[in-house]
């Protein structure tokens, strides 16, 4: 059973502590996103899981076992690096053989994997390569062959998809989905694009400055974010905060209706063809963003005066955050 | 005006010594006076360091660009007259009888002597009573120090006198007889003597030992009371029981010699005889000098000096340096002798044929003239064809050299350079290769160096003093080497890289250490750190109840010694290359290789070390060509022991060169011989790694 189980898990370095108190279940084949700005935490987390970074309190356990202070080596888990860390004095087949050679995996077994795991990806062309002879999207796949022909219980991928450009990376984004359900493997996803997280993910967790601030199911963050800063993370544009005397309201962009109580003037209009991002200012002088589809409500311009209405809600404390 | 005139018309005598302290102050305060009492002349003296004195004599002189007179000892009076360098000079009646026979070669005297010098008994007054007279008093003195005596055992110029005193010597009926029954008697003795003293003793030791009140007796010369802090007598050596005849060192004497090139030759001796008659009664006095003028001796403050007298009496029994030619190349066989028998790896009449073989290899006629044409006609046909094959090149590019003529300007300068000052020296290497150098003259002998060499032709292939021994052993030194300085570079870099910011400190003490520090200290500290007796090494061995072990007595130990030494000197280099290579090889890597399954070791192995070796290889054949021919350690740490087996080629070279009768061509072949071993290495390295490093 690929199950992954982390327990008040704490990392600090010295005195300065980076992960405060960390909980967390993952289910056999479950996909878990761990999403967050730069610097707060993510990538420790994940190097926590895979051995690479020392636990300072708390347990993580791998299925039934604890492997705290088991090596990398022997928590049978595979990773995929940001930088793909392709050894570059090998080819494509020598890098998908390697974990398996270490471990004295059969010569026989050997090769049938990585056949199978190459067309997998489609990398079977590329077998003979080394890697600077090739391009990002194909090193991020043997990156990915490499992870797959250990048959690892638990897979973890360090923002793969971040240094290619916008059209590979949506391309492989579903790639990655399609090998998830082919694998039906355990998967800790780490990344800091909330579009991933969102459609990549079963479970999200959202991490801030080593804290965890919210896990659920996308639509869970989406519709009933945990405090402001999910609420402010998830979905874009972000959501509108206005402040009010006693609590925080938050309003999406979608969920600004187009004709209501508040008049507000456009500032800015942005067309992204079938719909446009308004940015309006309301008369209490505050901006908000909305969102809405042009064909509903036509070509705005600049400086219109018009009224909008909220649609749902969300209310935050003041000063926690939190969601009331 | 007149002043300036007359010194305008003064002539000067320029004279050269390698004087030193008191004797210096001595000797120039004597030119000073003759220079007051003659105002038509001017002394010029310059002083100049001991160690090239000889060197600069011989190239200067024939240039006119030497001294009018000179102090030397008079040991080279035979070959300098050969040479044609020295004139001869009248010696007047007053100087010691050994003195004036010192100086006389061939019926004549080419020097007036000065001074001389001879070693004696010097014995601690508060450890002995009073020295002894015979061998067999010698034998069995009674002391409360260590060593009842302490003097250079294993230096044949110490040994010498007991080997007079049995009748033997170097020379025997005017030829070199070092296998003689007598010279087996007085080895003998010298190695139960030398029972009664310290292993291994060099001259600093017997210094040390003398002052801490460790040797009751010592044998040296008068240079050794300048290094003394304890009360000393001295007293003529003594004599030998199964004899009756006194030991008898050699003598050396210093005399001004007068340079037959120089423009004022009868001046010269004029000065000459002054100095070596006016001035002795002050350098007995000030320079502490062993004058030869016996006046001097009537003098009341010489002769209170008991020191001066007691080796006043040892001249007595003194025998004159031979000065033939052959005598320079006794030294290194009857060394190697000495330290075979003090090893106790020999009984001396092993040791002593071995010594006469050796010296009659290295003393061996000249090969016989080659015809030159041959040579001549191919080298004319190799230029021209070069030049052809150049001038052809030069063409077919000239449209290229054309456009980038100002860059080939730029480059020219430093090509010119080194054309000059590599590539010059080396074509007249080679050339030299093809003559034979005997006593000054070169004869052209074509190949025959080579087919000597190659072919064993002076020494069987077995011989440590064979080619190819010495190029096995080379090898062997140059693998054992490499290999341990890569593994411990490697290993340290590893150690150190990750957490070297905090350990910065023990790595800039690693690297530091042994660089900073002249190779030739290091290599000087290391062999006395060998010292079977005294040294570090055996002292630890020692405390941790192991036998000291005789480092330099056999060849694997000997070697290790070198080895240790080199590799301290060698794994800084490595060590740097590698943490240099190291911090290019991303962290990634390393992690996804742990994370793949890879223990520490199968990291190294399948990921690190792959990885380094595009900077390691380099930095490997770069280190493999200084090692094959570092000289310095094998010169300084074993010296060629035991036999010169540990010699490599370059240091044997040397030897031909410098030791064995200036033997030039043989050294040029060598050092050929040498160029294309590692030439042939690098084109093979080159293809065994597939990149082209060189």
């Amino acid at each position: 059973m690929a199950t992954l189980k982390l327990n008040a898990l704490r990392k600090a370095y010295g005195d300065t502590q980076v992960l405060h108190r960390v909980d967390l279940d993952v289910a056999d084949g479950e996909f878990l996103v761990l999403v967050g700005p730069s610097g707060c935490g993510k990538s420790t987390l994940l190097r926590c899981i895979a051995g690479l970074e020392e636990i300072t309190a708390g347990d993580l356990h791998i299925g039934a076992r604890r492997v705290n202070d088991v090596a990398p080596r022997d928590r049978d888990v595979a990773m995929v690096f940001q930088s793909y860390a392709l050894y570059p004095h090998m080819t494509v087949r020598q890098n998908m053989e390697f974990g398996l050679k270490v471990r004295k995996t059969p010569p026989a077994e050997i090769r049938e994997r990585v056949t199978a795991a190459a067309e997998m990806l489609g990398l079977t062309p590329l077998l003979d390569r080394l890697p600077k002879a090739m391009s990002g999207g194909q090193r991020q796949r043997v990156a990915m062959g490499r992870a797959i022909v250990r048959r690892a219980s638990v897979f973890l991928f360090d923002e793969p998809l971040s240094n290619l450009d916008a059209a590979l990376r949506t391309q492989m984004r579903v790639e990655l989905k399609r090998l998830h359900r082919k694998l039906d493997a355990t998967i800790v996803y780490v990344t800091h694009d909330q579009v991933e997280a969102l459609t990549l993910a079963d479970r999200i967790l959202v991490l801030n400055a080593g804290v965890v601030q919210q896990v659920g199911t996308p639509q869970e963050l989406f519709d009933t974010p945990a405090n402001r800063f999910v609420a402010g993370f998830i979905g874009s544009p972000a959501m509108n905060f206005l402040e009010r005397d006693d609590h925080t309201l938050g309003v999406r962009p979608n969920d600004v209706l187009f004709g209501g109580e508040l008049s507000a003037r456009v500032d800015v209009v942005e067309h992204l063809g079938w719909e446009c991002h308004v940015h309006l200012s309301l008369s209490s002088g505050e901006s908000i963003t909305a969102r809405w589809e042009t064909a509903e409500v036509g070509r705005l311009v600049a400086g219109q005066e018009l009224t909008v209405g909220w649609g749902t809600t969300h209310r935050f404390e003041r000063e926690t955050g939190a969601r009331l | 005006m007149m002043l300036l005139l007359s010194i305008a018309a003064a002539t000067e005598l320029t004279v050269w010594h390698s004087y030193r302290g008191a004797e210096r102050a001595a000797f120039e305060a004597q030119l000073s006076r003759f220079d007051e009492e003659r105002p038509d002349l001017t002394i010029q003296p310059l002083a100049v360091p001991n160690d090239s004195y000889s060197t600069k004599l011989e190239s200067a002189i024939p240039r006119g660009n030497g001294p009018d007179a000179f102090v030397f000892a008079h040991e080279r009076v035979g070959d300098w007259k050969a040479k044609g360098l020295i004139a001869p000079v009248e010696v007047e009646e007053g100087h010691h009888p050994a003195t004036v026979s010192a100086v006389t070669w061939e019926d004549e005297t080419w020097a007036v002597p000065l001074a001389a010098k001879c070693l004696a008994l010097f014995y601690n007054p508060e450890l002995i009573a009073a020295p002894p007279e015979t061998t067999d008093q010698l034998l069995s003195v009674e002391t409360d120090a260590q060593f009842p005596i302490a003097w250079q055992a294993t230096d044949g110029y110490y040994n010498v006198a007991w080997l007079h005193g049995y009748g033997g010597g170097i020379f025997q009926d005017g030829r070199v007889q070092l296998d003689s029954p007598e010279n087996r008697e007085g080895m003998a003795f010298v190695m139960e003597l030398a029972q009664r003293g310290p292993q291994d003793p060099t001259g600093a030791l017997v210094t040390q030992l003398f002052n801490d009140g460790q040797a009751a007796m010592a044998i040296n010369g008068p240079w050794f009371i300048g290094e003394l802090n304890v009360p000393f007598e001295v007293a003529p050596l003594p004599t030998v029981s199964a004899t009756g005849q006194p030991a008898a060192p050699f003598l050396t004497v210093d005399g001004v010699f007068v340079s037959a090139h120089g423009t004022n030759q009868a001046l010269a001796q004029e000065l000459a005889g002054w100095l070596g008659r006016e001035g002795a009664e002050h350098r007995a006095l000030v320079g502490r000098q062993l004058v030869s003028w016996l006046d001097a001796y009537d003098n009341p403050e010489v002769a209170n000096d008991r020191v001066l007298n007691a080796f006043r009496d040892q001249l007595d029994s003194s025998v004159p340096m031979p000065t033939q030619p052959e005598m320079a190349a006794t030294w290194e066989p009857m060394a190697r002798a000495w330290r075979r028998v003090m090893r106790g790896a020999h009984e001396p009449d092993t040791a002593l044929a071995a010594a006469q073989t050796e010296f009659s290899i290295v003393t061996r006629p000249p090969p016989a003239e080659a015809n030159p044409v041959p040579y001549l006609v191919l080298m004319g046909l190799v230029a021209t064809g070069l030049l052809g094959w150049f001038a052809r090149a030069v063409y077919r590019a000239r449209r290229q050299i054309s456009a980038w003529r100002f860059a080939y300007a730029y480059v020219a300068p430093a090509s010119i350079a080194m054309t000059a000052l590599v590539v010059t020296p080396f074509v007249v290497g080679s050339a030299v290769s093809l003559f034979a150098h005997h006593q000054g003259d070169f004869t052209f002998v074509g190949l025959t160096h080579y087919a000597d060499i190659l072919f064993a032709r002076d020494w069987p292939v077995t011989s440590p003093q064979s080619f190819w021994y010495t190029l096995v052993v080379t090898v062997l030194w140059t693998v054992s080497n490499l290999a341990l300085h890569v593994t411990l570079g490697v290993a340290l870099a590893m150690l150190l890289r990750e957490p070297w910011v905090r350990l910065r400190g023990v790595f800039r003490v690693l690297l530091i250490l042994p660089w900073a520090i002249p190779n030739y200290i290091t290599a000087l500290i290391w062999k006395g750190m060998f010292h079977y007796q005294f040294g570090a090494i055996n002292g630890v061995l020692g405390w941790l109840g192991v036998e000291p072990v005789s480092w330099f007595g056999s060849f694997s130990t000997s070697f290790a010694a070198n080895l240790a030494t080199n590799t301290w000197l060698g794994f800084p280099f490595m060590m740097v290359v590698t943490l240099g290579a190291l911090q290019s090889i991303p962290r990634d890597l390393e992690q996804a290789a742990e994370v793949d399954g890879a223990s520490g070791w199968q990291r190294f192995r399948h990921i690190t070390l792959p990885l380094l070796k595009p900077a390691l290889l380099p930095a490997v054949v770069l280190g493999s060509v200084w090692t094959f021919n570092m000289f310095n350690i094998i010169y300084l740490v074993s010296g060629g022991e035991p036999d010169g087996s540990t010699e490599i080629l370059i240091s044997e070279a040397y030897r031909w060169a410098f030791t064995r009768q200036h033997q030039y061509g043989y050294a040029a072949a060598y050092a050929v011989l040498i160029f294309f071993v590692l030439l042939a290495y690098s084109r093979f390295g080159n293809r065994v790694t597939g990149q082209k490093v060189l």
